[in-house]
Parts: C-alpha cells; sequence; structure tokens
C-alpha cells in the first residue's frame, strides 16, 4: 500500500470514527455532518456526566483527585498545577481583624505545594465593595475573595464569582455529604445561587440564645430542656419579664434596636410564623398583619431592656452588660459564647465553670418558635458568615480552588477556628461531633451540641440581587418603629414599597426566579408551612 | 466707628463655640487612654482613672504587646498552642488579637509620601493653570469652569474608572504611591487652580510686566515675581490641598492592596466583626494623624493668615 493510500484509509478511518460522512472525493465534512458530530459529541459528554452523578462513590473517586481526604486531594492538585501555573501566588482578599484564621497557614501550604500565599486585607465592611470593584475593573489581582454569603448573588451575577461545581466534583471538599458535611440549609444558602456553588462555606454564624441558668435557677424557674430555654416566642416574652429587675441593674432582655442590627430579631420572629421576605410573586410581605404585629411584640419588650438599646449593637450589648453580668439574656453569634466563656480574653464576670468544667453561670439555647398546631417551628436567623469565593479574572482559578478547599477541609478548619485573631466559627459536623480538645476548649459546654441541633433552623438574610438595599429598607423602617418616629403600620407600609420598588427596578421577573431558588433553601417544614412546593415561576 | 464691647454674651457665645470645636479633640484624646471596657459605656468616662497607652502600642509597637503576651495563641499540626491563651492581665483579648500582627507605621509613613508629593504636584500644575487663566486668559471664559467641572460629581463615580485605567497593562499604577500621587493631584487640582487664580488676579499685573520690561522673560516674572507676592496665598492653598489629600479615604481604598496604605484606610480596618469598632485604638491612630498637621500649622500660621486675607479687600 502506497503511502498516499495509507492516508487516504487514515482520513477515511477518522471520519467513521467521528460518524460523519466523508465527501466521495475529497472527504470534506459537510455542515449536516459537522452538526450531526457535534450534537453526538455533546450528547455522549450528557450521558457521561448523567451516568457520573449516579455512579457511586468509588468509581466517581476514580476519576476525581488523588487522596483520601478533602485536604490532600487540594495538596496533591495544587502540586499538579504549580509547574505550568501562570502565577505561582495566590492573592487572597480577606476582612481585617479574621487574619488569625489565616496566617499561621501560609508557609505550611507554600511548603506543601509550592504556592505562595498574598494576604491582602480589606476592612470588614469593605469587602462587598471590594469585591464588586472587582467585578467592574476585572483586574485579576484578587484570585480569592472572601465575602459573606449576602454577597453570592451580587458576585454570580455581576460575573466575578466563578462557580465551583466543576472543581467540586473533581475535588470533592465534603461539604454535601459524609460524617464532615455542612448540614442543609446553610450547605445550600451558605454557598449556593440559582442553583450553583460559588462560595466555599467557612463560618457558622446562624444564631443561638444566650442566658444566665444561674438567674434563672435563683427564681426557682428551669429551662424546658437542655438546650431550650423557651420553647415559644410567647414564653421568651413572659419569661424576660419575669426576670427584669430594675432594681438591681439587670434587665431582662438585652435585643438589639439600633440601625443596622434590629433587623435580625424582625427577621428570626416573623419566619417563625412562616412568613416569608416576600410571596410567591416576589411582592413584599413586610406589611402583612404577622409583619406588623412582629413590630409591636418587639416594641413591648423595649421596656425592659437597657436605655442604650438605640445605640448598642451587638458588641457594645455583649461587652456592657451580658459579660459584665446586667442582662438575663442575649441572641447573637457563636463568638457571644465563646467570649462570654473567655473571662481573660474579654473581661467576662459569667465566665465561672462548675466543679465539672462546666460554665456554671451561663447556658446555650436554640431560638424560640411558634407553635403551628403540634408543631413548634424556629427560624433562626444566618447572617455574616464567610464564604471562599474563586475569581473568574483569576488566572490560576483551579489552584485558588484548592487552597481554598485546603483551608476549609475538615481537619484544617479544626485547626483555624479556634486561634487568636481570627473569628471563622464552628460550621461543619466534625467540629460539632468530633471536636479537638483546643475546639472545645474555645467553645465549652453544650455550645457545640446546640449550635449543631440549631442548623436544621437557619434561615438566610434576604440573599438576592440587591440585597443590602432590600435589608436597609427593612432596617431604616424598623428603626423609625422602634424610636417612635413611625407606628408600626406605616413603617412596615414604608417597608413594603420600597422593596417593592428595588424589586421592579432590579427587573421582577430575574428577582423572582432568584427568590424561588432562595426560597427552595429554607428549612423544610418552613417550605411546606408557605407552601413552596406549589410556587410556580 | 467704635469698638464693640466683648460683653458677657460674647463671652458665652465664644465658649460654645470654643466647646463645640474643641470637644471632638478632647474625647478622640481621652478615649484614646481608654482601656477597651471604657470605650462606650453609659454614664461616658469623661477622662479614664485607668489611663492606658496600649492603644498606641496596638498601633505604633505591637511587637511589644506581643511579646508580653507570648504571641498569639495559635495550634499546630499536633494540636499543640504555638503561645500562650490570653491571660487576665492581657491588654488585649484574643479577638482582636490579629491587629497586633502588624503596627500602623506602613499607613503613617504612605500618607506622609502621598500628600506630601501629591500636594506639591497639584501646587505646580494648578499654579500654571492659574497664570495661564488669569493672565493670558487662556481657554477664555470656559476653561476655568471646564476644570471644575472635575470636582462638580461624586468622586465615587470616577474611582472606577480609576481603578481600569490603572490596572491596564503597560501602566499597573494601582497599589502604588506614584499612583495614588497622581490620582489625588489630578483630583485637587481643580481647587488648586481656582484658589491660586483668586489670588493671583489680586495681583496688580502691571508688577510683572514691570519685571518683564526689566529683562525678566515670562517664566521669571512668575516664578520670581508673582511667586513671593502671593506666597500666603500659596501656602494656604497647599494646606487645604494637604488635608484633603491625608483625610482622603475612598481613592485610598478602591486604588490599593498591599504595598500601599493610607491612615484612613487603616483606621477602617480597626474593626473585628466579633469585637466591633476598636474605638480607642482608632482615637489613638486618630491622634497620631493630626500630629503633622497641628506641627505644619503651628510654622505656617503667619502666612495662613495672611494667606486667608489675601483679596479680602476688592482692589
Amino acid at each position: 500500500m502506497s503511502h498516499s493510500d495509507k492516508k487516504e484509509q487514515f482520513t477515511k478511518e477518522l471520519y467513521r470514527l467521528w460518524s460523519m460522512h466523508a465527501d466521495r472525493k475529497n472527504y470534506k465534512v459537510s455542515r449536516r455532518d459537522l452538526i450531526k458530530g457535534m450534537a453526538g459529541l455533546g450528547l455522549g459528554a450528557g450521558a457521561i456526566s448523567m451516568l457520573m452523578k449516579q455512579a457511586p462513590l468509588s468509581v466517581r473517586q476514580a476519576w476525581a483527585a488523588d487522596g483520601a481526604t478533602p485536604e490532600e486531594r487540594a495538596i496533591n492538585g495544587a502540586k499538579a498545577l504549580f509547574d505550568s501555573a501562570e502565577k505561582k501566588t495566590i492573592s487572597i482578599m480577606y476582612p481585617s481583624g479574621s487574619g488569625g484564621n489565616l496566617s499561621p497557614f501560609v508557609e505550611e501550604w507554600k511548603g506543601l505545594t509550592g504556592f505562595d500565599l498574598e494576604l491582602i486585607e480589606v476592612p470588614v465592611t469593605e469587602t462587598h465593595q471590594k469585591a464588586m470593584q472587582e467585578a467592574v475593573a476585572k483586574t485579576g489581582r484578587y484570585d480569592i475573595m472572601i465575602p459573606a454569603p449576602l454577597s453570592l448573588a451580587d458576585l454570580a451575577e455581576s460575573g466575578v464569582a466563578r462557580p465551583l461545581d466543576d472543581y467540586m466534583d473533581k475535588y470533592d471538599p465534603e461539604v454535601y455529604s459524609g460524617p464532615n458535611q455542612l448540614q442543609f440549609p446553610v450547605s445550600d444558602f451558605g454557598q449556593k445561587y440559582k442553583g450553583k456553588t460559588y462560595g466555599l462555606y467557612c463560618d457558622g454564624d446562624w444564631w443561638h440564645l444566650s442566658y444566665r441558668k444561674d438567674k434563672l435557677a435563683e427564681k426557682g424557674l428551669a429551662p424546658k430542656s437542655k438546650r431550650e430555654m423557651v420553647h415559644t416566642w410567647g414564653e421568651y416574652d413572659e419569661l424576660c419579664a419575669t426576670m427584669h429587675d430594675p432594681d438591681n441593674n439587670f434587665y431582662g432582655a438585652l435585643e438589639y434596636r439600633s440601625p443596622f442590627w434590629n433587623k435580625f430579631h424582625w427577621m428570626t420572629r416573623v419566619q417563625s410564623k412562616g412568613h416569608f421576605y416576600f410571596d410567591e410573586d416576589m411582592n413584599s410581605l413586610a406589611d402583612t398583619p404577622q409583619g406588623i404585629e412582629t413590630v409591636k411584640e418587639l416594641i413591648a419588650l423595649q421596656d425592659i431592656m437597657p436605655a442604650e438599646q438605640f445605640t448598642y449593637g451587638f458588641t457594645e450589648n455583649y461587652a456592657q452588660y451580658y459579660a459584665q453580668g446586667r442582662g438575663f439574656c442575649e441572641f447573637g453569634w457563636p463568638s457571644l459564647w465563646r467570649y462570654s466563656n473567655d473571662a481573660a480574653g474579654s473581661q467576662s464576670i459569667i465566665a465561672a465553670k462548675g466543679e465539672d468544667g462546666e460554665p456554671s453561670q451561663t447556658a446555650v439555647s436554640k431560638v424560640p418558635g411558634t407553635m403551628h398546631g403540634d408543631e413548634l417551628i424556629r427560624s433562626c436567623i444566618h447572617a455574616f458568615a464567610w464564604d471562599f469565593v474563586v475569581s473568574n479574572y483569576s488566572p490560576i482559578q483551579e489552584a485558588a480552588y484548592c487552597f481554598s478547599q485546603w483551608i476549609t477541609g475538615p481537619t484544617m478548619s479544626m485547626r483555624s477556628i479556634p486561634n487568636e485573631g481570627g473569628y471563622f466559627d464552628p460550621w461543619r459536623d466534625n467540629h460539632f461531633f468530633a471536636p479537638s480538645a483546643e475546639f472545645f476548649a474555645a467553645y465549652p459546654g453544650d455550645f457545640l451540641a446546640t449550635h449543631a441541633e440549631a442548623i436544621v433552623d437557619a434561615v438566610p438574610e434576604i440573599q438576592l440581587r440587591g440585597a443590602a438595599e432590600y435589608l436597609n429598607a427593612l432596617d431604616v423602617n424598623l428603626t423609625a418603629a422602634y424610636n417612635g418616629n413611625k407606628s408600626p403600620e406605616e413603617a412596615m407600609e414604608d417597608t413594603a414599597k420600597e422593596q417593592n420598588r428595588i424589586t421592579r427596578r432590579l427587573g421582577k421577573a430575574e428577582q423572582k426566579e432568584s427568590w424561588h431558588g432562595l426560597a427552595k433553601m429554607y428549612p423544610e417544614p418552613l417550605q411546606k408551612l408557605v407552601g413552596v412546593d406549589k410556587w410556580v415561576l | 466707628m467704635g469698638a464693640r464691647k466683648f460683653g458677657p454674651g460674647s463671652a458665652i457665645g465664644l465658649a460654645f463655640g470654643l466647646l463645640f470645636a474643641v470637644f471632638p479633640l478632647f474625647w478622640m484624646v481621652s478615649t484614646s487612654f481608654k482601656p477597651s471596657n471604657e470605650w462606650v459605656t453609659t454614664p461616658p468616662v469623661w477622662v479614664s482613672e485607668n489611663g492606658t497607652v496600649t492603644n498606641y502600642l496596638v498601633i505604633l509597637w505591637p511587637s511589644v504587646l506581643l511579646e508580653q503576651r507570648g504571641g498569639l495563641g495559635q495550634y499546630t499540626e499536633e494540636g499543640e498552642v504555638t503561645a500562650q491563651r490570653a491571660t487576665e492581665s492581657d491588654a488585649v483579648s484574643g479577638a482582636v488579637a490579629d491587629f497586633l500582627t502588624k503596627s500602623a507605621w506602613q499607613s503613617i509613613r504612605g500618607s506622609i509620601i502621598i500628600s506630601v508629593l501629591s500636594t506639591m504636584l497639584s501646587i505646580v500644575v494648578g499654579f500654571m493653570a492659574a497664570i495661564a487663566i488669569a493672565r493670558y486668559r487662556f481657554g477664555g471664559n470656559v476653561t476655568p469652569f471646564f476644570i471644575l467641572s472635575g470636582r462638580m460629581f461624586p468622586p465615587i463615580a470616577i474611582a472606577i474608572p480609576f481603578v481600569v485605567m490603572f490596572s491596564a497593562p503597560g501602566i499597573e499604577a494601582t497599589d502604588s504611591y506614584w499612583g495614588l500621587i497622581l490620582a489625588y493631584a489630578a483630583v485637587t487640582v481643580p481647587f488648586s487652580t481656582w484658589m491660586l487664580k483668586s489670588f493671583i488676579d489680586e495681583l496688580p499685573q502691571e508688577i510683572e510686566e514691570a519685571a518683564m520690561m526689566d529683562g525678566m522673560s515670562r517664566w521669571e516674572a512668575h516664578i520670581k515675581v508673582t511667586v513671593p507676592l502671593i506666597k500666603g496665598g500659596l501656602i494656604a492653598t497647599s494646606l487645604f490641598i494637604f488635608i484633603l489629600n491625608w483625610s482622603e479615604f475612598l481613592f485610598a481604598l478602591v486604588l490599593t492592596y498591599t504595598n500601599v496604605e493610607t491612615i484612613p484606610v487603616k483606621l477602617s480596618k480597626y474593626f473585628s466583626a466579633t469585637s466591633g469598632q476598636q474605638y480607642g485604638i482608632q482615637a489613638a491612630l486618630a491622634c497620631v494623624s493630626i500630629v503633622p498637621l497641628v506641627i505644619v500649622g503651628f510654622f505656617i500660621q503667619r502666612h495662613l493668615v495672611r494667606g486667608l486675607t489675601l483679596g479680602a479687600i476688592k482692589r
């Protein structure tokens, strides 16, 4: 066979393999053949992808990166990428004050993978703005950004956040399944937007209620159960009033009525009533009877709160009242428990320990809820938290993802969270159920078990595009109602009007689609109560 | 016209005015010496009985505090703690211990370099523009307003375009001293141009013409005659521009990453998601930041008053 015959036969074979009909004379591919071929390829790839999703873990792991743990897979992946990487330093935008969760691991990561780390500190209140600046400027200066989940919608829609699903399939960070997972619903609304994962979660910021168990016992009262001070909001209001002792400078409730902070109380209380932020058609529900009634309940509580309620936020309330033994209970984030039980670090005077080494003055409880028939439904606000987001404009996206998976991995996060000089809090199952001694020392008593139980009740903030505007409308009007500048009815009507205006401006259809996506990431009992499964786009 | 008497009403008014002007300064200095549990209290602590220099140590020499507490409590791979946890005698709690890993010197240095150089650049460019407009009618009546239009929209509207331009390959001016100097000069030139133009307008053109008749070139006449005669105005304008640059936040925030930092940006970083605003530390840095301005103001006050009154009487 001559060389030209061989060449012709080889070409024919290639065309046969690609299922394309060769032109009899010159073997050129017709347009129809090309479309057929591409469609075949697409269908093939789709079928493989579907099969792989259904395949057992062992089969999937054969395709995925090597390594027994998320950390190992991340290290192996980064090592393999190092030589061909366009950039050898991973630049990370991180919120100020959280360096203790990252900087101690820079050298370790470099030694393991070769990649250096550049930590770019940004004022904690400016992380969203800096990330959105990158969305417009597209400089590629950041490989990783650490914004709050509240920013995910804006970052995803603006194109600066890279979807991480393909990397997660490849490296498996073990956040959606297994013994180290992050439980639903935080696993979803803490990391996803419109069905895609845009952030790797790193900070378990859902609320709990810290209270003085010693003071409760002094009154001859007891909590409803080990992890429940009370069951319902009505019981909470009553108990706080009972514990109020102004003659001894001891306040029954330490809630926030100051700008920015106050909305979290309304969001926690109202949603347990089966009342979401918006209805099926994305109309604001702020001015419904439940919305207004909740404001009235919160105003009624103001009588048993300190005069500084209008100016004090979370940290001031904690530092000046709760940790100084001047209040019965306070809602807050995990650091409330951590630092009220850290006499050395935060000058808390309520951090006494019993003979068993357990906190003897304070106890931790899940937030109260609302009875619906026989069922107690809670909605525990999830606010702040942080996510590792890979920039779409980074030249080393996969390496950046690998670092994110490594530092948020079960073992690494167990090491980084208790560090001083940081503020990430427990979030994975292994943090709750298999904590190291150091980890438990930072979150003593029954906190970890209670926080783990409470995750199923966690509800998101308004995590939609324009989140800050929606929340600001609520915040400003609630402040006016608490100060007496507006009646609850006026305040909530104005909130609804403003939120509806924001929706119209951003595009009702698009916002509605996002809202339906978010509503499906609510705790299941709440979804059922509201009837989310019957919603249609 | 007889001098008006300084009566009790004037004294009370003056005292109120003084209180209004000085109280923020007093509060800032007082807070800078308070321990953290006295930053926000009811009733407020006016002057602390437990005064401390810890806030100043955090911004200027944090290594002293770090050494005192034996480093930060951080865990090794084996689960051993690398340093002692905070103790009750520690001035800075573990929650905000990250602030001890870096001082504010980088931001103080950055503010000085950027403010001084950008002010000089702005004054030089503004002076030349003012001469061109006041003496040579350059650009007719339109150009002065065109220059001023740069200050007629909010800075945020041009901040992002600056980032885009400065990030372009070949320019790469973000996170550099010269980038921020250029940006500051660009946004303050309208002020310097207009202020200096008003001072030059007040100066009789005949003086410069006489110098030129005596053999000076135009440049020489402006540099050797005009500049000394409007010295007070130049100094007043320089101080005004310097204060604008010294306290600018937005451009410093968007145009910098790690190499360059200024005091206003550093101030905003003393905020922890756990412990909130670090008022005492912020007050200490604010106190340090006003020192250069006070020193400069003290030495130039004579010229400053002259500059501010220059042109007060219409020719």
